[in-house]
């Protein structure tokens, strides 16, 4: 913290880092960073979505990125602004502290003790070099006629705020290689295999291999509370499978640098369909949004929705059937031929009803299932060991600012018309604080000549 | 049986409040003493009710530490700044400092204890919650919380400054112990909360929220820390900071359950 000590206008050093060390500049980066954190609390963040329509204020908030400010320029510039306003001043730091080989006694400030006349400067430079080693690791601290003795503890302290910033400066660069990583999910049918994630921003990834959910199982409490969600795992990798692992909420499964974790489910109905055609029967499984294509005519089969129930009629679903002969909507009922029997003729008054409608098929739905669907949450971050480590350098750093004390002791012996003064220094922390009372009274018994 | 005792407890606070008032008033020494026993005694009664409350837990078969829900945050952010009170300003635990500081405690505990929308039932566990990192989490940040709040309300105090020389010295003091405590807890508790969240939903940061505001508030009193040593003494400026600091802390544990994010108290 102290490193930012020396910033501002009353600041030593290199002109060059002058400016971007200056701790006014820290303060309105720290400002403006917490104000577009207010900001992005305030206006939901919304990063992957387009923005709503042309309104005015739509478009406003799309041009400045409000609806996405942490990967805005307004955020990032100011972070790494931040980040070089942190090196800059711990290289000041570097600059101040690694010129000095010693450090010379302050000049003001000092604690004098003037001696009785007997006493013998041998003597009292002898008790004040005990008296300095009996609390701090002794150092030479300049030489010549006026030899000064020092004593310095806890010099590590002097190094925190350098850990402090540093860390820091770590945690910004692992958040950067946060960029190289992706997000996404994975969206499993039990029983099924996927090797594609949906990126946040909905672009599908190839991973690499691919994951197969063997089981979804949710356990509830009496109370009917879900207790836990559990997907049965395995990776498979060029068709064999390589790794089986059960991913619980709160306990992921990490595999070639890629965490998988719980994060959601979904149920998928299913339709059961048996397709009468030219070259025979066909039995096709196919959920929501599934595409069939009935090769030997050419149509494309669309299915648009499945119901387990459609308005107390029973499984349902409505396909959109393309061919040459044009687009057609259907509706199949798994129990098409009771309908038929309370509504006589409703295949005639409603066509979609009418399962032979498209030439030369006739659908018919066997049955809906539900499928449970694992949501996995698919994070790669290279960072992480980055920002993990800038933690622990942080916390390391903070508790030595805090709780340690880095002490230099000063004491030089003159000497004016055979009467010995004790001029005493010290420093805590840098700043020059007033010698207890208690150890000036011991430097005055110092020196005096055994009798 | 646990949110009776806790209950009363809040009465406790309110009596030790009055006392502190009470020896204030009259400089008297006795006063002053009962209002610290009286603190120290609901103190340890609200210790008492909060095993209690984890015991029950076991009993009712969900086993969990009272730390889960927002009931239980508000009786342990209490129990934070009653303890790191009692610690930091056992000595100094007098007249108007008490007077300024149980305040705080009796209202944590009023609200948890008296307001209709406070649900004061043990609840079992969602998933999300059921991970070890939950109690060091809640722990940290909430004696984070706490620290954070006894520093701006040291710091408000120091505005009043009177004759007491040792007073004024003695509030700094405890004003910077608890600064810096609450900076190291509240790091940790970001940091603690990192590790979880990467455990949990499998990236460290996801600006929730929550998470958006526990980082204003840290900034915040990043700032209040440079300045203090910048200014060297309890400059106005300083003091300022720590006030908005208090109001980020209340934003950051109150106002985000009004944001939509996945802290949110059931």
């Amino acid at each position: 913290m102290q490193a930012k000590d020396t910033g501002g206008s009353g600041m030593k050093g290199n002109r060059v880092l002058r400016g971007p060390a200056s701790l006014r500049l820290t303060g309105a980066l720290l400002f403006w960073i917490a104000l577009l954190c207010i900001v992005a609390t305030i206006i939901p963040q919304t990063p992957y979505r387009p923005t709503e329509g042309t309104a005015l204020t739509g478009r406003i908030m799309m041009l400045l990125s409000l609806r996405d400010v942490f990967h805005s320029l307004w955020f990032l510039v100011p972070v790494a602004l931040l980040a070089l306003n942190m090196l800059a001043c711990m290289a000041l730091r570097m600059r101040v502290r690694g010129k000095s080989g010693y450090f010379p006694m302050p000049k003001t400030g000092l604690s004098e003790v003037a001696l009785p006349a007997d006493r013998d400067p041998r003597l009292v430079r002898e008790g004040l070099h005990r008296l300095i080693s009996a609390s701090h690791a002794p150092a030479a601290a300049g030489s010549g006629e006026r030899p000064v003795l020092m004593g310095e503890k806890g010099a590590l302290r002097r190094f925190a705020p350098l850990i402090v910033h540093g860390s820091i400066f770590v945690v910004l660069v692992g958040a950067a290689l946060a960029f190289t990583g992706f997000k996404g999910t994975m969206e499993i049918p039990v029983g099924e295999t996927l090797d594609v994630v949906t990126l946040y921003d909905g672009t599908p990834m190839p991973l690499g291999f691919a994951l197969r959910c063997d089981k979804f199982g949710i356990q509830y409490y009496d109370s009917g509370m879900p207790r836990e969600y559990r997907s049965d795992v395995s990776f498979v990798s060029k068709g064999s499978t390589v790794l089986q692992r059960p991913v619980l909420v709160n306990h992921p499964v990490s595999h070639h640098g890629i965490l998988f974790s719980q994060s959601g489910y979904n149920q998928k109905a299913e339709a059961t369909l048996t397709v009468k055609g030219p070259s025979g029967r066909q039995s096709i499984s196919a959920g929501e949004d599934a595409v069939i294509e009935m090769h030997d005519t050419g149509h494309r089969v669309h299915v648009m929705r499945v119901i387990q129930d459609m308005m107390s009629m029973g499984p349902g679903v409505q396909l959109l059937v393309e061919g040459p002969g044009g687009s057609h909507m259907l509706w199949l009922f798994r129990d098409i031929a009771r309908i038929a029997e309370r509504y006589p003729g409703i295949t005639g008054k409603v066509p979609q009803f009418n399962p032979s409608l498209v030439k030369p098929y006739t659908f018919v739905l066997d049955g809906v299932t539900t499928r449970d669907t694992t949501i996995l949450g698919v994070n790669r971050d290279p960072g992480v060991p980055f920002v993990a480590a800038g933690a622990i350098l942080f916390l390391v750093g903070i508790t030595m600012v805090f709780l340690m004390v880095h002490e230099r002791v000063w004491a030089v012996v003159e000497e004016d018309q055979g009467r010995l003064t004790v001029k005493l220094a010290m420093q805590r922390n840098g700043k020059t604080v007033p010698v207890d009372v208690h150890v000036c009274e011991q430097v005055k018994g110092l020196g005096s000549v055994p009798s | 049986m646990n949110t009776t005792i806790l209950s009363a407890v809040t009465f406790v606070y309110l009596a030790s409040f009055v006392v502190f008032l009470v020896s204030e008033a009259t400089g008297k020494g006795t006063w002053e003493k009962a209002a610290r026993f009286i603190t120290l005694g609901g103190f340890l009664v609200h210790t008492g009710g909060i095993v209690l409350r984890w015991v029950e837990s076991h009993q009712a078969g969900m086993g969990h530490a009272p730390l889960s829900n927002f009931y239980e945050s508000l009786v342990f952010f209490s129990w934070a700044v009653v303890f790191l009170y009692l610690s930091f300003a056992w000595k100094q635990a007098k007249g108007i400092i008490g007077a300024f500081v149980m305040p705080v405690a009796f209202l944590l505990m009023a609200y948890a204890s008296f307001s209709p929308t406070v649900d004061s039932q043990i609840k079992p566990l969602i998933p999300a919650l059921k991970s070890n990192w939950l109690i060091v989490h809640v722990i940290t940040c909430f004696l984070g919380y706490a620290a954070f709040v006894l520093a701006s309300v040291f710091g408000i105090m120091s505005l009043r400054q009177g004759d007491d020389a040792a007073r004024t010295k003695a509030v700094a003091e405890m004003l910077e112990n608890c600064l810096k405590t609450g900076f190291i807890l509240f790091t940790l508790g970001i940091v603690t909360g990192s590790v979880w969240a990467h455990v949990a939903w499998g990236r460290y940061w996801g600006w929730d929220p929550k998470e958006t505001w526990a980082l204003i508030t840290w900034l915040i009193y990043t700032g209040a820390i440079h300045v203090r040593i910048r200014d060297g003494s309890m400059s106005r400026r300083f003091v300022a900071i720590l006030v908005i600091g208090l109001a980020a802390v209340l934003f950051t544990y109150f106002g985000v359950n009004y944001l939509p994010g996945l802290h949110s108290y059931q």
